[in-house]
């Protein structure tokens, strides 16, 4: 065997061990910085703006093209809906007294079930970038970061004030989002009008699980509509978190069904909702 | 001139392609980017590319950096890359067809680590539609790989 021949093999056994000595380095740093990684985060949020910068540079060709299809897909199904809100604008402009009156009553309704309207808080809109769902991960990025003051654990809810997932990592102009639905989930509920407390869960499906009720009698049924808890200022109170299916399932907000969202800002100094 | 610029484009092909598919990512297709793995396991084990296995560990790390997952990539390709290279038993530069079927076994396990975190029809699901996706595109991929690699 020659010294060349010799001296790569070499080479190769020393980069494996290298490796795999990242290995047990890797998994005493997760036992050690477990839950919040800061110094890996730290690290993403230096190199992935400029992957992601090089990444948009060598595809855009295939975004743009995605992004046509998307918008002529988008203008044949405007041009459906475009007349068929014509047809339901003429109904409705036809029973406008009566359209007035259900919207003042379901107003009135909306408030006795306890479903939240909450805009108390201070807020950032953000746009969804992508959405990372897989298996039973399902975390998504927006737009905004540390730079617009989104921090970890502040909360993220859509436009019709349902709770969408919790930031669970900031960058200087990103942020990562966990969705209701991540596996990772598990956020402190309400009872809407009752006083009947749970924990609900993401299995990775789109229909999260809630149980561990405070009252032990209690029996989850369809229609029960369930509010964020405040319990140790994690979460705001009274936002609209979503709808039981049966007894142990619960409709949420998808994030592959919103585009933007709104970040509900702490109110408390300690990075807490109080 | 023209040809520096080709054989500068040549190398950083394997390189620009894993990125842009990391950055390509959307649900169900490419989630969190999953297909970046096609070139990471081609360049890193089949015919390996100098520097590369660096920046597969980066890679890597971005991959687990958008799936949420604590480092699971990361300690899986060192954990691969040091079986790889430590014994001279499996010798995956002189397989058939390109290694799809390492690369079956490579993706396989880690989709099946995955999904027995937490048993659903939807995760199995997903993780069949997952694996059959990224499989099925594997030998275009490294096929146009190879072509502009002049391999």
């Amino acid at each position: 065997m020659s010294s060349k021949k010799v001296s790569s093999r070499l080479r190769t056994i020393i980069k494996a061990i290298g490796f795999g000595c990242l290995v047990p380095a890797i998994a005493m740093y997760i036992i050690v910085a477990k839950p919040d990684f800061r110094f890996a985060n730290g690290i993403a949020h230096t190199i992935f703006p400029v992957f992601h910068a090089i990444g948009d540079a060598v595809s855009w060709p295939f975004r743009a093209g995605g992004k046509i299809v998307k918008r002529i897909h988008r203008v044949s199904v405007l041009e459906e809906e475009n007349e068929e809100l014509r047809a339901r604008l003429a109904a409705a402009l036809s029973k406008q007294t009566d359209c007035d009156v259900a919207i003042l009553e379901n107003k009135k309704l909306l408030r006795e079930l306890g479903v939240a309207r909450n805009t108390n808080y201070e807020t950032v809109i953000a746009d969804v970038m992508y959405d990372n769902s897989a298996v039973h991960h399902e975390t998504f990025m927006i737009n905004r970061g540390a730079a617009d003051g989104v921090e970890p654990g502040m909360v993220v809810i859509s436009f019709e004030n349902k709770m969408v997932g919790t930031v669970i990592d900031a960058g200087m102009h990103f942020a990562r989002v966990r969705s209701l639905i991540d596996s990772a989930t598990n956020i402190a509920v309400r009872i809407a009008g009752s006083e009947v407390y749970g924990f609900l869960r993401g299995d990775g499906s789109s229909t999260p699980s809630v149980g561990f009720f405070s009252d032990h009698k209690f029996q989850g049924k369809k229609g029960i509509k369930l509010l964020t808890s405040n319990i140790s200022g994690i979460l705001p109170s009274e936002i609209y978190v979503g709808e039981m299916k049966n007894e142990t399932d619960v409709d949420v907000a998808l994030p592959w069904n919103v585009s933007r969202v709104i970040v509900l800002k702490f109110t408390g100094e300690n990075g807490d909702y109080q | 001139m023209k040809r520096e610029i080709i054989k500068y484009l040549r190398i950083a092909f394997p390189f620009l392609l894993t990125i842009a598919l990391w950055r390509l990512s959307c649900p169900w297709v490419n989630p969190a980017g999953i297909l970046c793995v096609i070139p990471i396991f081609y360049c890193s084990f089949i015919k390996p590319v100098r520097y590369f296995s660096i920046f597969s560990l980066i890679m890597c790390f971005l991959l687990d950096y958008k799936f949420g997952s604590s480092f699971m990539w990361t300690i899986y390709y060192c954990l691969c890359y040091m079986g790889m290279n430590l014994q001279t038993a499996i010798d995956l530069t002189h397989t058939k067809k390109y290694g799809v079927y390492a690369f079956m076994t490579f993706l396989g396990i880690i989709i099946l680590f995955m999904f027995l975190q937490h048993v659903n029809i939807i995760n199995l699901l997903y993780a069949f539609v997952m694996f059959v996706i990224t499989c099925v595109l594997y030998i275009p991929m490294v096929v146009t790989i190879g072509a502009i690699r002049n391999d």
